[in-house]
Formats: structure tokens, C-alpha cells, sequence
């Protein structure tokens, strides 16, 4: 009985995230660079992005580029390059969504030279007295 | 001689505004770095002076930044001589907190509003309750702070047309923290004025405990502030400095003032969060026996919106 239910719900989570799990694996999708690295933390980060993709030939739809969750791009093709400059205060995340569905993404880490360094704040909230 | 149109309010400013610290959820701050945020919402900070009215918060900044040894932190300008993991010890300086009860600032101006804030005194002789004469009075201020709970109501009303100035003291002092872990600390502090105001000390101690439930950040402080008897009598003492009329003279003891704050943030994105504050501090009773003073206690309060830039 046990096995059985165990069975039943591994089979179902498998044919459902088949759909999706397919269409990630089968998707290149690279950005360059993927590292953007500034003299000291804090520090905004200019850099020129360049993105490569190519779907599958089965894969069809609206196929749109994302960062986070801004729109950046959309009606792209199957295969493409595309170069976009950025100013990064922040580590980001970009997104192929095909279909309202986001089915790859990359990073680019915003790092320093100089590592942040970090002490106890020394007063106390809202203290007037 | 109105003594309010003669401070600054930018000194209030400086004493009240930027010593309103934002609540902030992580006790490590990065080195070199500026923060600023606005808090939006509504609050009251008290003023126990007599018949002076409370300063109500709108809008309520805050500034830090913390460098190597050298920090500026909403008022607070300090050099860390000793840091450790678990204790530092700084020199630092600050703005008198006291003489925030005497400034005099208008709303349209400044980014804390008041509430018609210009503080207005009624004469001695106007008061209900007959001035004692000199003697008594004499004998008024050498009294126990139990015969001067049960005297109070009898208090006089001082008239603030007589007083001299009160000045603003920059204090110099050493501060002590022991971080006790990620949720407790204790600060010490022992603090003189470096020029020459009242000649006086006043120290702290202070207990702060904070606890996280998810996203929901409170915190609790529980402390004691002491105040020696020159620092007490240059501010609410009254002499012949003030009035001629000796029925009025009063000069305080030095003075303990327990307080507890609670405070409590919500993030509700990475720039804003919500936030409410209280704090209560029990005045000592040689203070409530001064003539200026009508209250028995401070308070502030404030709920609102935190945006940091």
C-alpha cells in the first residue's frame, strides 16, 4: 500500500515537470560575461552584455528576455545574439521566457576587488536619551 | 526675556532628527559605506517642560556611516579605539539630548513637524496654587523626593519670561559595548561636556534584546540614565539667574531615569519597510519637583513607513 502510493505520486510530479524539465535541458542559453567586478563594494558596474540562445526546433511561441523580473526583450527567435550594456548596482538574474513560462536563465555576479567589510553598529535605535 | 527665540532650531534638528535612528534589522553595517532612509508615518516625541506641547513626527531621516575607527551614526560622532568580536570601545561625541526641550524650531521648516511647538509659560501669579515665600521654598527643594511627590501639587508655575538661557553642550565620553551574542548587547557610556555648559556627567546603561520571527524584527531596551546634580540644576535649576522672585528657585538633585523601548520592523520589499516605535523613561521625582517640568515621564512614539536609499 505504501509503495503503491509512494509509486503513484512519483509518477504523477514525473509527468508533469516532464513538459517543463524537456524544454530546459534542450535550451542553450549563455551570457558574457558572467562576472562584472568593480574596485570597491558598492560601486556601480558598467558592462556590455552579450546574450546567445537556440531553442529547440520543436519549441514555439513568444519567446521573450528577461532581467529579473523587467521585461527586456520580446518576439525573439528561435536562434539569436544580442548585445545590451547594463549598469549594475547588484548581482542579476536573466530570463528566456517562451510562453509566459521562464525555460532558462543565467547570471551575472557583481563582485569587488576589495571585499566588503562589515562592524557592529554603535547606536542604538531611535535613542534619543 | 524669552529665552526660545534665542536658540538655534537647527540644533533641534540635530538633536532630535538625526538622533532618531532608523530601526535597523542588521546589526553589522559595511565599512565605507553611507545609508540614508526616510521614515513617513505619525509619532509624538514629549516635552515634560511645563505647559509646553509635544513635537509631533512626520517625517523622520536618518544618516550613517561607519569608516575603519571613525563613525557618524544619526548624531553620534565616535572613534573605535578597541574592537573585538565580542566588545569595542569608543570616544565619541554628541549634542546634549536635554537641550532639545528647550529649542524652539517652526514646522515649515524642518522635516519634523511640531504641533504648535512655540513654548508658552504662564506667570507665577497666575497659577492657582499660592507660591510659598522664601523660606519655604528653601526648604522645598532640601525636602525628600517622597515629600516632593506629595508636595506637587502644590508646585509652582515658574515664569519663563524671567529665565536666562539655557545653552547647548557638546559631550565628550567614552562608550563600551559587549556584544553578548546575535541577539544581546549592553553599551555603557560616560559622558562630559567638553565646553564648559553645565560641568557635569551624565553615563547609561543599556540592555537591548532582539528577536526575529520570520520576517518581523522586535527589539527590546531596557536601561538607566544618570545625571549628576550640575548637569540636572543648569538645565532645570532655577536661580537668581532666572527670576528675582526666590519663591520660585529650585535646584534638582542629581538624577536617575530608568526607560524601556520597544521596537518592531516589517520589510515589505528591499527598500521599504514598515516600522512602530515606543519608548518611556520615568522621570526621577527631584525633577518633577522642578517648577518647569509638568510631566512625570517621557515618551516617544512612532508608526510608520522606513524608505532607504
Amino acid at each position: 500500500m505504501r509503495f503503491k502510493t509512494r509509486f503513484w505520486v512519483g509518477l504523477f510530479l514525473f509527468v508533469c515537470y516532464l513538459p517543463y524539465s524537456h524544454g530546459m535541458a534542450d535550451v542553450y542559453f549563455k551570457i558574457s560575461p558572467a562576472l562584472c567586478q568593480v574596485e570597491q563594494s558598492g560601486q556601480v558596474c558598467h558592462t556590455q552584455v552579450r546574450f546567445e540562445w537556440l531553442l529547440p526546433a520543436a519549441a514555439s511561441g513568444l519567446l521573450c528576455l528577461y532581467q529579473e523580473q523587467q521585461q527586456l526583450h520580446c518576439g525573439l527567435e528561435a536562434q539569436g545574439e544580442l548585445m545590451l550594456k547594463f549598469k549594475l548596482s547588484e548581482s542579476t538574474q536573466f530570463y528566456l521566457w517562451l510562453e509566459e513560462q521562464p525555460i532558462a536563465s543565467q547570471g551575472i555576479e557583481l563582485v569587488s576587488k576589495t571585499p566588503a567589510r562589515y562592524r557592529n553598529r554603535l547606536h542604538s535605535d531611535w535613542s534619543l536619551f | 526675556m524669552n529665552i526660545l527665540n534665542r536658540f538655534n532650531p537647527i540644533f533641534f534638528c540635530c538633536l532630535s532628527i538625526l538622533t532618531l535612528g532608523e530601526l535597523n534589522a542588521a546589526e553589522k553595517v559595511e565599512v565605507g559605506q553611507w545609508n540614508f532612509s526616510l521614515s513617513g508615518g505619525y509619532g509624538k516625541l514629549s516635552n515634560p517642560l511645563s505647559q509646553a506641547d509635544d513635537f509631533t513626527l512626520y517625517l523622520v531621516p536618518s544618516a550613517y556611516y561607519y569608516g575603519e575607527n571613525w563613525y557618524f551614526d544619526n548624531g553620534d560622532l565616535g572613534y573605535t579605539v578597541l574592537q573585538q568580536t565580542n566588545y569595542s570601545v569608543s570616544i565619541i561625541s554628541q549634542l546634549n539630548a536635554e537641550y532639545a526641550h528647550f529649542a524652539d524650531w517652526h514646522p515649515n521648516n524642518f522635516f519634523l513637524s511640531t504641533a504648535q511647538s512655540n513654548l508658552s509659560f504662564s506667570e507665577a501669579d497666575s497659577s492657582p496654587n499660592s507660591p510659598p515665600d522664601a523660606n519655604d521654598d528653601l526648604q522645598y527643594w532640601q525636602k525628600s523626593p517622597d515629600e516632593i511627590e506629595s508636595d506637587e501639587t502644590h508646585k509652582s508655575v515658574i515664569n519663563w519670561r524671567d529665565l536666562s538661557s539655557r545653552r547647548l553642550a557638546i559631550d565628550v565620553g567614552i562608550q563600551g559595548h559587549w556584544f553578548i551574542s546575535s541577539q544581546q548587547s549592553i553599551r555603557m557610556r560616560l559622558m562630559h561636556d567638553i565646553n564648559s555648559v553645565y560641568d557635569g556627567f551624565h553615563a547609561s546603561l543599556e540592555y537591548k534584546h532582539q528577536w526575529r520571527f520570520k520576517k518581523l524584527m522586535l527589539s527590546a531596551h531596557l536601561g538607566w540614565l544618570w545625571k549628576s546634580r550640575d548637569l540636572a540644576n543648569y538645565y532645570y535649576g532655577v536661580s537668581d539667574k532666572d527670576t528675582k522672585t526666590q519663591a520660585l528657585w529650585y535646584q534638582p538633585g542629581q538624577l536617575n531615569l530608568p526607560y524601556a523601548r520597544l521596537s518592531a520592523a516589517y520589510p515589505l520589499t528591499e527598500a521599504w519597510k514598515m516600522l512602530a516605535f515606543y519608548q518611556y523613561q520615568k522621570l526621577d521625582n527631584t525633577l518633577t519637583a522642578s517648577p518647569m517640568i509638568a510631566d512625570d515621564a517621557r515618551t516617544i512614539r512612532f508608526i510608520g513607513l522606513n524608505y532607504a536609499f
